[in-house]
């Protein structure tokens, strides 16, 4: 589904900050993303989101070649990307159904339709009370959740999150992991970028692991990578 | 054609006042409101002018084109007696009416030369102490030839010797090349206020989307296309031009009005009828209207422009 071959990026006429990445993401996979910081987790998410195109190499996004596509296809293949941030980035002047809603409304969903889904997954993730409040009013945990929601609301094919429990406790850390299992089950393919390696070892997904710009493989303990 | 009035309308509302970007917490919001205002109501004043200016050389067209006066200067009239004067214009008027193009000559009598002169020299009597022409008001049925000029010229000097034709030809030249100067002056003003209010909302619009770039970034990384984002900017410069072009455009109608209260009190007597017909005061509605939609395209354009620049 997802393909690197040979990837670098620089930016500008800095040095490379990623060099030679290759690897494949299967349909229904889940990664964890390691690395320390300024290793190139997040330069490896923004290819992975498609906010930049590689400097070098061939990288295949759901069978498209990325430097064939127009900025308006590229644009159109990020629908099928869902990015939950570290910093959630919520937008603070809207409604936690309207944070919800905003990836279906992008895509001209009707109203009614909108309105049905968006209910039913805040009520799933447990925020079904917190329809109208805006993300100012409510806690880091029920932030993060509006941020997974707003991810996984239009049912997208890839689930990038960038460190999503660097801001919560290890408990709540850890039931999002379960929320971010139940979704791969249902057949999202999964990268989640983390420092948290006693959760990368609890889940025992694979790794794709970072170090100075450069991809190692690190197999998984569970079985299913 | 009604359903794309009320897409339109939609568009414009909005399902509701919600914007993906927090564009109505913006500063600078009051400071586009107020210029664009402003901008609605010059135009409105200017276009008023434009009508006004319109209606004017309409009048003088209408009322002079078909109209000539004979003069006869005080100095042919000075060694007559009143019998023989009285005689002369007689034979004179006779003869005129007897013009095909003339339909109709009728010498001014004192009280019609009184109230021509009263608005400089007052009412006092004044034409009787100071020599002035006699005047025949001459209403034609066609435009004069030179022929005709000749004609009724060579008639008038038979009685009064130094009697000569004024058609108003060269004075209404005059002023309509004078009141078409001022409507290029007027049409340049207008174009100077539209400039200005794109470049106004242009920048606003420039602006808020540097404001707004982590927002317009997360609309991008969700998969909104910059035609959405535009749209956002898009509406809420309706609304904004909305809110300005309303009350430029009341600001306007009561200047006007009053300008049309002063006037009707001295206009009888100096000032040719300006007053605006009822299909240029609904005219005027268009205005605000089309500010309106100036500002939208001119802020979807700026923002689209903006966002190809994007990687």
């Amino acid at each position: 589904m997802i393909h690197f071959e040979n990837i670098g990026l620089r930016y500008g006429t800095g040095p490379e900050v990623l060099q030679d990445i290759s690897f494949n993401l299967n349909k229904g996979s889940f990664h964890f993303l390691t690395g320390k910081s300024g290793a190139g987790k997040t330069s490896l998410m923004n290819l992975l989101y498609m906010g930049r195109r590689p400097t070098r190499g061939r990288l295949t996004m759901f069978n498209k070649l990325i430097h064939e596509q127009s900025r308006n296809d590229l644009i159109k293949l990020r629908r099928y990307v869902g990015v939950v941030f570290q910093d959630f980035r919520l937008l603070d002047h809207l409604s936690a159904f309207d944070n919800v809603a905003l990836p279906l409304r992008i895509i001209g969903r009707p109203e009614q339709e909108i309105k049905q889904q968006v209910t039913e997954l805040l009520a799933w993730v447990g925020l079904g009370d917190y329809l109208k409040s805006t993300p100012p009013t409510l806690s880091g945990g029920q932030k993060q959740r509006i941020a997974i929601a707003r991810a996984v609301i239009n049912r997208p094919r890839l689930l990038l999150a960038d460190e999503p429990t660097g801001n919560l406790d290890d408990q709540i850390g850890m039931r999002l992991m379960y929320l971010f299992d139940e979704l791969n089950r249902m057949g999202t393919t999964i990268v989640v970028a983390t420092h948290n390696l006693n959760m990368v070892h609890e889940l025992g997904h694979p790794q794709l692991h970072l170090s100075d710009g450069t991809l190692h493989y690190i197999p998984g303990t569970n079985g299913r990578g | 054609m009604l359903a794309k009035l009320q897409k339109f309308w939609i568009k414009l509302r909005g399902k509701d006042k919600r914007y993906d970007l927090p564009l109505n917490r913006s500063s600078g919001t009051g400071f586009v409101v107020w210029v664009m205002s402003m901008m609605v109501y010059l135009a409105t004043i200017i276009v008023a002018l434009f009508f006004a200016l319109s209606a004017v050389t309409a009048r003088w067209t209408d009322g002079l084109a078909l109209q000539a006066t004979l003069e006869i200067p005080s100095s042919d009239l000075s060694g007559m007696s009143k019998d023989k004067q009285k005689d002369a214009f007689d034979k004179l008027i006779a003869r005129l009416n007897g013009i095909d193009t003339i339909d109709s000559a009728q010498k001014l009598s004192q009280e019609e030369m009184d109230a021509l002169i009263a608005p400089w020299l007052g009412i006092d009597n004044v034409s009787k102490e100071i020599p002035l022409p006699a005047l025949v008001a001459i209403t034609l049925n066609a435009e004069l030839t030179d022929t005709d000029i000749k004609a009724i010229n060579n008639n008038a000097t038979e009685f009064f010797a130094n009697a000569s034709l004024d058609t108003h030809k060269k004075w209404l030249e005059d002023m309509q090349s004078l009141v078409q100067s001022i409507r290029f002056v007027v049409l340049g003003l207008g174009l100077i206020i539209i400039v200005t209010a794109i470049s106004s909302v242009s920048g606003a619009a420039r602006s808020r989307l540097a404001i707004h770039r982590d927002e317009v970034h997360l609309l991008h990384i969700m998969g909104a296309d910059d035609a959405y984002i535009a749209s956002q900017f898009e509406r809420q410069s309706g609304h904004l031009s909305m809110v300005a072009g309303g009350t430029g455009f009341l600001l306007a109608i009561i200047t006007l009005a009053c300008a049309a209260l002063i006037g009707s009190g001295v206009k009888e007597a100096l000032l040719p009828d300006y007053s605006l017909s009822a299909l240029q005061w609904f005219a005027l509605v268009f205005v605000p209207i089309i500010g309106v939609l100036v500002a939208m395209v001119s802020a979807r354009i700026t923002v689209m422009r903006a966002l190809k620049k994007l990687p």
